[in-house]
């Protein structure tokens, strides 16, 4: 061998070897986390990262709750039977015929900042929520949902009076709102454009610093009015957006836990050892589901149409063997959802009565639609760009087109297809939601979701995402949210199920499995909640944190 | 005195080609149909809407609006994402360092490999150890970028748990953008080496085949065969005189792709959770954030223009018949 040749070879040796050793020496990962305080220190994988934390405004998905739930404090949460109870606040009680609601409020209560958690905060939250004239922060669509609140009051320091425009017996349950409504300091409330980042609540944990896209690091809360909690000390939540990195990130030990609800993902944590994963039970499930948005006027879309917007929607849903998606989608381990409730909610059928796949009858209704339709049957299919997402709206696109539907899929971030549902500009929304977490009653999860598109007031309900009208489910929603005992509610939520169904307004898809995975070393504890309320409820893919730790 | 000449020359393009650069981005937002603002924020307040247009300066005319543009940019304000209020610039200082450092690592790797295989490979030109190091060259072209990630991440990463899958510790680079960072060397080369590896793989087989190309043109040349009547040993005449006269292409394709990578590494970003500009300009785009994007498209661009004004001034320094050639023109 040649001088040249021999140290060619040697430079080439060098390089792989320092490479190779570069990895291997590294021996292991270095720790997010490299001091142990008491309760430990966890990192905690969300699927996405949310840049407005200002909750009178933000549009917060279940990556964006879970840091909520850490830094703010509801008003009440839902127990494991699936009633709203008390939680910042010590009562939450109503007058004879529910129109006043008096919240009162415990003692010694602080804010991250030091302020008190007084009635005057708790106004001022309220008044941002639902939109009082001249309050700072005011979102644009949960006002929508608080329509009925006709105005708040202090009525001591410790005691705040909602006033109704209508009797809503499930009040304390929109004091949740699927845990949106956390109580802001009124330093953020009151600090303008600063108040989507400068995070100020009284809940476990105090923000420590938020890098975007990166970690938002959230530490223990040395005063929190529960005494003994949180149990870590501190918990960095990453966002790492893509599934199957999620999962090795877990699996390599960068991350202390993480939250899915994807089939795949949830299969691939089962199968890894040393790893705990804790599935919500069957109960108050979020579905998964297409909304058939029938925007009307100029822009006249095929659902909404006069003639035969009704005929195109039982179509679409004639259209889909959801039962092959399920497979392909969720290896068939999700189970199909006939309706829009899980089965511990009132009004739960077992069939709602869509319509069954049938293809052959699918192509006839097709044919009918584009005789009345100058002979288009042309959609848009709206999803997010999540690459389950994608694969669920191209096996939706192949499945219509072979009855005649013409689809084509529109990608985008979530707040932007929320708005394009919102103004119209597509015709099938991929989207899955909670409609019925409470056992009491559905009125939260449906009054706001699906009450009619055209209010009685002349208004439009932008969060009805399908834009439809029907006079039965809203006389239903209206009659339902007055009830007062289980029995009744379940009648009435029976009635509404079943009219919802008619309409053919959205195609249930299957129920979601949130999955939180999380190592050995990592306790996923849910303590009892105060004045013996009974046991939280992990509903929505969003874990309580306040009883995490780690050895 | 020509070198300060071409320089001056080169510059003044430079200025030229930079104006351009950021009136064509500056028209990213106006060329929006409507009100911009609708689209911008479409469900926003009449207020928020009318204090986006005063931000914008939609209201005068449009060559008002690219100065002032232009005076915002030379002052380090480039608006602000309107999801969370925070300034792009704040968002930049984050992210920039964070790309420039992995567009660096991957260059090395990828030069570190790709010089010596080349070399070889020219040098053995028809040989079964060239043949063997294009066939592996092809291999890693065939090779997407995503397979490769997600292939070290698992085994590498989950299943050795040699290296973390993903994540990121702030290195050398970051404390100088971003004041609030405190560097953390060593957790830096751990995050970075995966993602790193993975975007020199590809590399590595395009920098090693053209300078294996051109290497064998230049080792055919008569000053070559001068070198070697003198006796002059092979390592010598390969390292010292055929390298250099033959790195021109390699130096171009280094210099395109240190622009590119700067915001272009989205979906090894994305992979392994590094915070830099690929994974910014992605979520940007999907959330419709355009002032953030053209903060973003505008950066970049400057970026890539100023690294490939700086590699056309090493070609005068690597080989000085471009300079001379230049000068006289």
């Amino acid at each position: 061998m040649s001088r040249v040749n021999r140290i060619a070879a040697i430079a080439v040796v060098v390089g792989a070897m320092t490479l190779a050793t570069t990895g291997i020496s590294s021996a292991s990962a270095p720790s997010r986390a490299p001091q142990q305080a008491k309760g430990g220190e966890i990192t905690f994988g969300l699927e996405a990262e949310s840049t407005n934390y200002c909750l009178t405004g933000a549009q917060l998905a279940a990556s964006g709750i879970q840091v909520v739930k850490a830094v703010y404090d509801t008003l009440t949460v839902p127990n494991s039977k699936g009633e709203a109870v008390p939680y910042l606040a010590k009562s939450v009680k109503p007058n004879a015929d529910f129109t006043v609601w008096t919240i009162g409020l415990r003692e010694g209560v602080t804010f991250h900042d030091g302020t008190p958690v007084d009635a005057a905060a708790i106004k001022a939250n309220l008044d941002s929520y639902y939109g009082a004239p001249d309050a700072p922060n005011v979102g644009s669509l949960i006002p929508i949902v608080l329509g009925f609140v006709q105005s708040v009051a202090v009525t001591d320091p410790l005691t705040v009076t909602v006033t109704l425009k209508t009797p809503v017996s499930t009040f304390p349950a929109y004091l949740y709102l699927t845990g949106r409504m956390g109580i802001m300091a009124p330093a953020q409330l009151n600090s303008g454009d600063a108040c989507k980042t400068n995070l100020i609540g009284s809940g476990p944990f105090k923000v420590s610093s938020i890098r975007q896209n990166e970690a938002t690091v959230v530490t223990a809360n040395p005063n929190y009015w529960q005494k003994g909690y949180p149990k870590a000390a501190q918990i960095t939540f990453i966002p790492v957006t893509e599934g199957a990195a999620r999962t090795n990130q877990l699996q390599g030990g960068q991350l202390d836990m993480m939250h899915t609800s994807s089939a795949t993902q949830i299969a691939a944590l089962k199968n890894i050892g040393n790893i705990n994963a804790l599935t919500q039970k069957p109960g108050y499930r979020e579905i998964n589901y297409s909304v058939l948005v029938q925007s009307k006027g100029a822009t006249a879309k095929v659902f909404g149409n006069e003639t035969v917007g009704a005929d195109a929607r039982k179509a679409y849903n004639t259209a889909l063997d959801r039962k092959k998606i399920n497979q392909i989608q969720n290896r068939g381990t999700f189970t199909l959802a006939n309706g829009l409730m899980d089965t511990k909610a009132p009004g739960y059928l077992k069939n709602a009565g869509y319509p069954k796949y049938n293809p052959k009858k699918a192509k006839a209704l097709v044919a009918k639609v584009k005789a009345g339709n100058d002979g288009a049957f042309d959609i848009v299919l709206g999803t997010t760009t999540d690459a389950e997402n994608s694969k669920l709206a191209q096996q939706v696109q192949e499945q219509l087109d072979k009855v005649g539907i013409t689809a084509t899929i529109a990608q985008f971030d979530q707040a932007t297809l929320i708005n394009k549902a919102i103004s119209g500009d597509i015709d099938v929304l991929f989207w899955r939601n909670l409609h019925g977490g409470y056992s009491f009653s559905s009125d939260p999860d449906n009054y706001p979701w699906w009450s009619n598109y055209n209010t009685a007031s002349g208004g439009k309900n932008a969060i009805n995402f399908a834009h439809f009208n029907d006079p039965d489910t809203q006389a239903a929603l209206d009659k339902g949210r007055t009830e007062t005992t289980p029995a009744q509610a379940k009648a009435t939520y029976t009635a509404y199920n079943k009219a919802f169904a008619k309409g053919n307004f959205i195609t249930p898809m299957w129920y979601v499995n949130w999955t939180i995975g999380s190592q050995k070393s990592v306790k996923v504890a849910l303590p009892a909640l105060p004045d013996g309320a009974g046991k939280p409820l992990f509903v929505y893919g969003v874990l309580p944190v306040i009883g995490l730790s780690k050895k | 005195m020509e070198l300060t000449k071409l320089i001056a020359r080169r510059a003044v393009q430079l200025v030229i080609v930079l104006l351009f650069v950021s009136f064509f981005t500056f028209l990213l937002v106006r060329l929006l149909p409507g009100d911009p603002t609708d689209i911008i924020i479409p469900f926003g307040t009449e207020a928020k809407k009318a204090q986006l247009r005063a931000d914008l300066g939609l209201g005068q005319p449009l060559y008002q609006q690219y100065i002032d543009y232009l005076g915002n940019i030379l002052q380090g304000n480039l608006g602000r994402q309107y999801s969370s209020g925070r300034p792009v610039s704040e968002l930049v200082a984050q992210s920039l360092p964070v790309s420039i450092q992995l567009m660096i690592y991957a260059q090395l790797i990828a030069l570190l490999f790709a010089l010596p295989l080349g070399i070889w490979a020219a040098y053995r030109a028809g040989s079964r150890s060239d043949a063997a190091i294009n066939t592996t060259g092809f291999a890693l072209l065939a090779l997407p970028n995503f397979v490769v990630a997600l292939v070290l991440s698992y085994f590498i990463g989950a299943r050795l748990k040699w290296l973390p899958t993903g994540g990121y510790a702030p290195g050398w680079l970051d404390p100088i953008f971003d004041g609030t960072r405190s560097t953390d060397i060593g957790g830096h080369f751990n995050y970075m080496l995966l993602p790193a590896i993975t975007l020199a793989l590809g590399q590595i087989a395009i920098y090693m085949r053209l300078l294996r190309s051109d290497m064998i043109a230049t080792l055919k040349e008569n000053f070559i065969s001068m070198a070697r009547a003198k006796g002059i040993s092979n390592l010598r005449i390969l390292w010292r005189h055929a390298l250099r006269p033959s790195s021109l292409t390699l130096l171009t394709v280094v210099g395109l792709n240190v622009g590119a990578l700067i915001g272009g590494a989205i979906v090894v970003e994305v992979i392994f959770g590094i915070p830099g500009m690929g994974q910014k300009i992605t979520l940007a785009i999907f959330s419709r954030e355009y002032i953030e994007l053209q903060g973003y498209v505008l950066v970049v661009a400057v970026l890539f223009i100023l690294v490939n004004f700086f590699v056309d001034f090493l070609y005068t320094i690597l080989d000085p018949r471009i300079r001379r050639g230049r000068s006289a023109t």
